[in-house]
């Protein structure tokens, strides 16, 4: 009776695991392989580009939205989307974007520019709570908006008829066409986040207006993307199916590539760079990014702006980007890298390890006698713990100082950077646009980036000067001016230019290698 | 019999709410925040979200809100995955790590038992070591280990399976086995260390002395009462192996629930790491609730609604 029991209790268990796994496989249904697939990391936070505010997300909000720019996909500068052209007033402060009549949302209303006007304005509506509002925050009346403090009338944004956007800013910011290739700026469709609320987003009901639509979402496993006729440029667009896989793990991202379920693939483990570089088809080039050290300036004896230069001058960073990181890295010459634009930057004095010793002397800790011990603090991760090894060696071989490692998870890192409740650290920076400002900016005095304490009124007068200056040349000379002091009084030590490197297939093409990253999923094709 | 299960599932709510209070405090303890971006953000934004989310009243009343919304089975919205609730990402991944989890079982029971039946009947031969062994080398082997060399030989040296994803049988293979192999050597000892137990008792050797085959008296008598320190064993090794494991899933890019335990908490996604606790604590609770059951099934010396509650 028992034992029956036992069975009975055994053949249960059989039959709801096997209805189970039945249930499971029958609710994936099995699509055939699309035209082109790639690992796009990791699952993203969100298909409402306005509170998104990472990379892979871009990757995929670009190809289901177009804003009033796109990406070139050889430089990654804005050129015409939804918007054919635009025109800026004498004093920089009215942009007026002519919009095309010619492309549709997936479900076939024509793009007009009242949805930007919509979508720019939920976008700071503080409900809406994006994190990247503040790109925003030139228009006039923006700031106070996104604060609750004014109105959505007081707004410098207005669509006099369907193809005409006019945005009228607070202060001219040449760099607004770089801006507005921000994923967190991409239209949305009112009539849809209006309907179905928080649900606008599903699949069944999701409406973009970009080359391609979204055909089916797995959570953390694909994204199935196919084109979207009513795309003005549809013409153009060579795939016609999409997978953008899920996958976090970075050697599992390697073997998805390696065994062809994907053709591209993002930054390949570092660990396994001597085998992956050799590749033809691996595809690398300087990035718009800077790995730096960063210093806390409230304290001592980092206040001293001759330590900060004496522990810059020490650095070999020839040393440390070719043997430490070993991907094709450039030692920094400066801060804002070069090839941003027309912008030249300013030089950072080269590696010299007696001025070193000499200003540290100065600067009363001759051999590094009586230099406190300190921390140097990193996220950790075994490529910021190599870096940060050899950065401790050389300070200490070099200088006679004695830095203690500690490493921290991200978050923990990046509060505690934030709160300055640090030694020094490591540091990097990635633009955001292309525009020497999406670095500078970093160190304005009291903004969120800056991370260090440090200010300096001087640094701030010429960013406002150079942002009122009309004429790009001038502009970027201003700018210059401006980094000058900033690698003057270095309350950060530039390291190296950081890479893009990327695995793709020799069977895509128009992938092009720019010092965004950026790679439009529009202008890919696949070789027959 | 009614009763004892009726308290019982009274002392796994009181467990959950401990446990889940004490993951808030811990959670809400740690330092860096769901906010907290390589791109800092301006403390207007900070505030908009942190009032989006909720995050802007005392801890107190977050907490009572947050129990009073538990309550109603509302685990809150991600902080990571914005498009998705918490019991949207449950729902979504609990049952593709729990189908993961059923085949690593069956590996686990199908691999295990045999093994050790074998090596107990064999007891001190040279397939007794070997099949100990191997045990042995299995539970001391990291998962992710024997999910590389299994990538290594079924994926690349022979491309008998994919290498990631989940959807169809052929990918769950691999990962299955990653999975269950170390269970399968805990079983297989364990298994064997309790027939051994019981083979030495008076009314096996009665048994024999009745003239029945050496294999009749293992597996239909001395079976039920050596499975007891394994069900014992399983009661927790299945809510940990139906709740998803981070290696394996990680490995083998599969949507599970295993990842949300770890990742929830780098990301300081509050909701979702509270919520993937709370699920497993109870799934524990539950099953644990089960071993009791089945220690009545299995051995009729044990009475169930007699034991304490």
């Amino acid at each position: 009776m028992r034992r029956d029991r036992v069975r009975l209790l055994g053949a249960a268990a059989l039959a709801a695991v096997a209805a189970l796994g039945a249930v499971a496989l029958g609710s994936r249904s099995l699509t055939a392989r699309a035209d082109f697939a790639f690992c796009n990391q990791q699952e993203i936070q969100s298909l409402d580009p306005a509170v998104t505010s990472g990379v892979p997300e871009a990757r995929i909000l670009t190809a289901l939205y177009e804003g009033l720019v796109r990406a070139d996909p050889r430089t990654g500068a804005p050129i015409p989307g939804m918007a054919e052209s635009w025109s800026v007033s004498a004093d920089g402060l009215t942009w007026t974007f002519a919009l095309r009549g010619d492309s549709r949302w997936t479900n076939g209303d024509p793009v007009t520019a009242r949805d930007f006007e919509y979508s720019f304005r939920r976008v700071l509506d503080p409900r809406t709570a994006a994190p990247y509002a503040d790109s925003l925050w030139c228009l006039r009346g923006a700031q106070a908006f996104s604060a609750g403090t004014g109105g959505a009338e007081a707004l410098g944004l207005r669509a006099p008829d369907d193809r005409t956007l006019v945005l009228e800013l607070e202060r001219p910011t040449p760099q607004l066409p770089a801006l507005l290739l921000l994923a967190p700026l991409l239209p949305v469709h009112r009539g849809c986040v209006e309907t179905w609320g928080r649900e606008w987003i599903r699949p069944e009901h999701i409406v973009t207006n970009g080359p391609f639509r979204l055909v089916e979402r797995r959570v953390r496993d694909r994204l199935r993307l196919a084109r979207h006729e009513g795309y003005w440029g549809a013409a153009d667009v060579a795939l016609a199916t999409i997978d953008a896989y899920a996958a976090d793990g970075i050697t599992t991202q390697l073997n998805m590539y390696l065994t062809g379920q994907v053709d591209w693939m993002v930054k390949p483990p570092t660990s396994l760079y001597a085998s992956v570089l050799a590749r033809p088809d691996a595809i690398r080039g300087p990035q718009a990014g800077a790995t730096f050290l960063r210093f806390n300036t409230t304290r001592a004896p980092f206040d001293d702006p001759r330590v900060r230069r004496a522990l810059a001058l020490a650095l070999d960073r020839e040393a440390l980007a070719r043997d430490i990181m070993r991907g094709g890295e450039l030692p920094a010459t400066s801060f804002v890298p070069a090839g941003l634009g027309g912008y030249v930057p300013a030089t950072l004095a080269p590696a010299d390890a007696d001025a070193a010793r000499a200003l540290l002397a100065q600067a009363g800790y001759p051999g590094g006698a009586g230099f406190p011990e300190f921390e140097l603090l990193y996220p950790h991760n075994e490529s910021t713990r190599d870096f940060c090894e050899a950065v401790a060696a050389q300070w200490r071989d070099r200088l006679g100082l004695r830095p203690r490692l500690v490493n921290q998870a991200w978050k923990v890192y990046l509060d505690s950077t934030r709160q300055l409740a640090y030694d020094a650290s490591w540091g990097a920076w990635t633009a955001d646009y292309l525009d020497a400002t999406s670095f500078l900016d970093c160190f304005k005095s009291g903004v969120g980036n800056n991370r260090t304490g440090w200010s300096s009124a001087r640094y701030d007068a010429l960013l406002v000067q150079a942002s009122g200056q009309q004429d790009p040349l001038a502009r970027a000379a201003l700018l210059a001016q401006a980094e000058a002091v900033l690698l003057d009084e270095l309350p950060i030590a530039p390291v190296y230019q950081r890479i893009c490197l990327n695995l793709v297939s020799g069977r895509v093409q128009g992938f092009h290698d720019n010092v965004l990253d950026l790679h439009p999923l529009r202008d890919l094709s696949i070789s027959p | 019999m009614t009763r004892f299960v009726l308290v019982r599932l009274l002392w796994v709510l009181l467990t959950v709410w401990l446990v889940v209070s004490g993951s808030f405090v811990l959670v809400r303890s740690l330092p860096g925040g769901p906010f907290d971006d390589a791109r800092a953000l301006d403390p207007v934004i900070r505030a908009n979200l942190a009032a989006a989310y909720d995050l802007d009243a005392p801890l107190g009343a977050q907490y009572l809100r947050y129990l009073s919304r538990v309550a109603r089975f509302d685990l809150g919205p991600s902080l990571k995955y914005r498009d998705f609730s918490v019991t949207e990402i449950v729902a979504e991944s609990l049952p593709v790590s729990a189908l993961l989890g059923s085949c690593a079982l069956a590996v686990a029971l199908l691999v295990g038992l045999p093994a050790g039946a074998l090596a107990a009947s064999r007891r001190g031969s040279w397939v007794d070591s070997a099949v100990m062994g191997a045990a042995t080398l299995g539970l001391a082997l990291p998962n992710f280990v024997l999910a590389g060399l299994l990538v290594l030989l079924f994926v690349f040296h022979w491309a008998l399976f994919p290498v990631s994803g989940s959807g169809s049988l052929r990918q769950l293979v691999l990962p299955s086995i990653a999975l269950g192999l170390p269970f399968a050597a805990a079983i297989a000892r364990l298994f064997r260390a309790g027939l051994l137990e019981v083979l030495g008792e008076d009314w096996i050797r009665t048994a024999r002395a009745k003239g029945l085959s050496g294999a009749a008296v293992l597996w239909g008598h001395a079976a039920r009462p050596a499975l007891l320190p394994v069900v014992s064993f399983l009661g927790p090794a299945v809510a940990g192996i139906l709740s998803g494991s981070l290696v394996v899933e990680r490995v083998f890019a599969i949507a599970g629930m295993g990842s949300h335990f770890v990742e929830s908490a780098f990301n300081a996604d509050y909701n979702l790491a509270l919520g993937v606790v709370m699920v497993y604590t109870a799934l524990v609770a539950l099953l644990n609730l089960l071993v009791d059951l089945a220690y009545g099934l299995l051995d009729p010396r044990i009475e169930v609604a007699a034991g304490t509650a």
